[in-house]
């Protein structure tokens, strides 16, 4: 009897001891990120960054009128590998009046690490049918995929504007016949995100330079699309440039805004285009957000010898 | 009658249609942020970033060794406005058998901006009663204050770690006694949170560089304060050094190393242990996380000019 209250009593203590022991080693290892939505005011509006996820841009691959070695110099001195861990961002705009949104990410159009878009903007407290306008920087699938969710669309009580010029090159049948194998895709993501809204009389393109929104207009920046635009949201005097594609690798085309991405449509365009914002920005100091910069690609530009540095958001918190 | 009816029902059908927009239009603004965590792989070893909120820091008044004028010039140079919203960030180190906190945030000593680390590790996925080790870089309430909430250790089953000369000075009744009326407040902070774990015998104190668990060490730092600690992580050649507060300003003390804070015991010695810093990670090229660079506060430093440096930060990425 003794005997077995002993042994009962070790095993307790045995027992408990294990339990002890095992609660405090080995946590496991997370994976992932904590929620991807960042938040500013910016006057009376207020801006919020949401990540579609990241992606592994194989920087030597992707960019081009550059040498590997100067590729290799910016990287590193970046600490940097290629291939790069790079960010899809888009931008929910609330006026106080619209919810605008500014591209919609990947959808399922550009494999499993992208395609969070619509998870984050709940996240950050937003449902998708809230959504009143959607602009589109271009017609690229990282930017207008997450308009769709396989046959469903995501925003159904949007309008979806863009440049008049991308949706003629990108959902013209045409271009997609005569386009060679590895690039029709392209066009087929373009047709498969945007058609349905075309179908719905949800679809209304704009022509260059654009008041959209009290407070938020349309800017021309072709280029790298034939119907680039730059979005440009002022509120109460503080003012952000939203860029889309004009930048895609900081570490090297800030040191140097000549080089090119292998997707621009027409590189001395998307150079110039390139380099007039860059030098707009630095000379005004207005707020820059870009889809590839470092999540939440929100930051400003300066001077900085021949070329630019990038001065990413302090992290704040809206109060 | 029924006409009347169908025109009632016409009206209430409208009027949703018009509620149906009205959910649209003016949505309101949010308040605060996404959770303050932030992952990386370090080698074999998880680190996570937590932020414990942000807070006002008044830079032009707090920075010395310095002038006003520069410290505008270098403020605007990086779009910032004095005060500047500054955060406050404490590291969570797992290295497969260890979970190390290094740091705790404020909890309530610092004003409500602060105190959401315990907050931000629930939501990194962990419990503070998991933690198995807290190494505090020096005794100030922002990086102390987080150990307990209210008359409860907030980590009951960890053992606490830091200098024995910073605990010697900040919890010592001799040194309250003799502080000025507003130096007090930092002893007693250090008290409150400390005292409960040296009563529990949970706090045990080193002398400067020294193994902590494989793979974190100590290494003194001294001159923020008495016994102001760097920790080092190291796994599978990859390397973070958590410098605690070597750094509060990055807009101004990366151009000039040489600018100190009111906050510094030792002026002259926290510039020379900050110098050092700069200097070698820039050579060496490995990870750094600091308290109060902006969230997640992790990345490199790269000399830029003849005396300054630059601050890199964090590429985003997702561990995969």
């Amino acid at each position: 009897m003794v005997s077995e209250q002993c042994t009962r009593a070790l095993a307790l203590v045995a027992g408990g001891m294990l339990f002890l022991g095992a609660a405090q080693a080995a946590a496991p290892m997370m994976k992932g990120q904590a929620p991807g939505y960042y938040r500013m005011m910016l006057g009376d509006f207020q801006v919020t960054a949401l990540s579609d996820g990241t992606v592994d841009f194989p920087v030597g691959k992707l960019l081009t009128n550059v040498t590997q070695a100067a590729i290799d110099k910016g990287l590193a001195r970046a600490y940097l590998k290629d291939p790069v861990q790079a960010s899809v961002n888009a931008f929910l705009v609330n006026t106080g009046t619209k919810l605008v949104l500014i591209d919609t990410g990947t959808g399922n159009l550009f494999g499993p690490t992208l395609g969070k878009l619509a998870a984050n903007l709940k996240a950050a407290g937003v449902q998708p049918e809230q959504v009143d306008e959607i602009y589109i920087s271009h017609l690229h699938v990282d930017h207008g995929g997450g308009l769709m969710a396989g046959d469903k669309m995501v925003f159904p009580n949007a309008v979806v504007r863009a440049d008049k010029h991308d949706a003629d090159y990108w959902l013209s049948q045409a271009n997609t016949d005569k386009a060679p194998k590895e690039a029709k895709g392209l066009f087929e993501g373009a047709m498969k995100s945007l058609n349905p809204y075309v179908a719905a009389g949800k679809f209304r393109p704009f022509d260059g330079n654009t008041e959209l929104v009290p407070g938020v207009r349309a800017l021309a920046s072709r280029g790298h699309t034939p119907g680039h635009t730059t979005y440009v949201v002022e509120s109460k005097g503080e003012k952000l440039a939203l860029i889309g594609d004009l930048v895609h690798v900081v570490a090297v085309q800030f040191p140097d805004p000549t080089v090119t991405h292998a997707g621009d449509s027409d590189t001395k365009s998307a150079v110039a285009q390139r380099r007039k914002t860059f030098a707009d920005t630095a000379a005004n100091g207005y707020w820059i957000g870009a889809a590839h910069i470092a999540f939440p690609g929100i930051g400003h530009i300066r001077t900085a010898g021949k070329g630019y540095d990038w001065v990413p958001a302090d992290y704040s918190v809206v109060r | 009658m029924q006409l009347q009816r169908d025109f009632i029902l016409a009206l209430a059908i409208a009027s949703g249609v018009f509620a149906s927009t009205g959910t649209q239009a003016a949505a309101p603004m949010a308040k605060g942020q996404a959770p303050g965590f932030y992952q990386m792989m370090l080698g074999d070893f998880q680190v996570t970033a937590l932020s414990d909120g942000t807070a006002d820091l008044a830079v032009g008044k707090l920075l010395t060794h310095t002038t006003s004028a520069k410290v505008a010039a270098a403020l605007k140079r990086a779009y910032l406005k004095d005060p500047v919203q500054t955060s406050v960030n404490a590291f969570l180190i797992n290295t497969g058998t260890k979970l190390v906190l290094v740091d705790t945030g404020a909890a309530g000593l610092f004003g409500p901006t602060l105190g959401n680390l315990a907050a931000n590790l629930k939501a990194a996925g962990y419990q503070p009663d998991q933690i198995d080790e807290i190494y505090i870089t020096h005794m100030h309430p922002d990086h102390v204050g987080g150990l307990m909430a209210g008359d409860k250790m907030v980590f009951p089953n960890a053992v606490v770690r830091a200098d024995k000369r910073d605990a010697d000075f900040w919890l010592s009744q001799a040194n309250l006694d003799k502080a000025p009326q507003d130096g007090k407040g930092f002893f007693q902070g250090a008290m409150a949170s400390l005292n409960p774990y040296v009563a529990a015998g949970k706090f045990k104190p080193f002398e400067g560089n020294t193994e902590l668990v494989p793979g974190v060490r100590a290494l003194a730092s001294r001159g923020h304060t008495p016994g102001h600690t760097t920790y080092v992580a190291e796994s599978k050649g990859e390397k973070l050094v958590l410098i605690g507060d070597l750094v509060h300003v990055v807009a101004v003390q990366f151009p000039d190393p040489t600018v100190t804070i009111q906050f510094d015991s030792n002026p002259k010695a926290a510039e020379a242990q900050r110098k050092k810093a700069f200097g070698d990670a820039a050579k060496n090229g490995y990870w750094i996380g600091a308290a109060h660079i902006a969230f997640p506060g992790i990345g490199h430093i790269r000399t830029a000019g003849k005396k300054g440096y630059a601050w890199v930060p964090a590429n985003y990425s997702v561990v995969r």
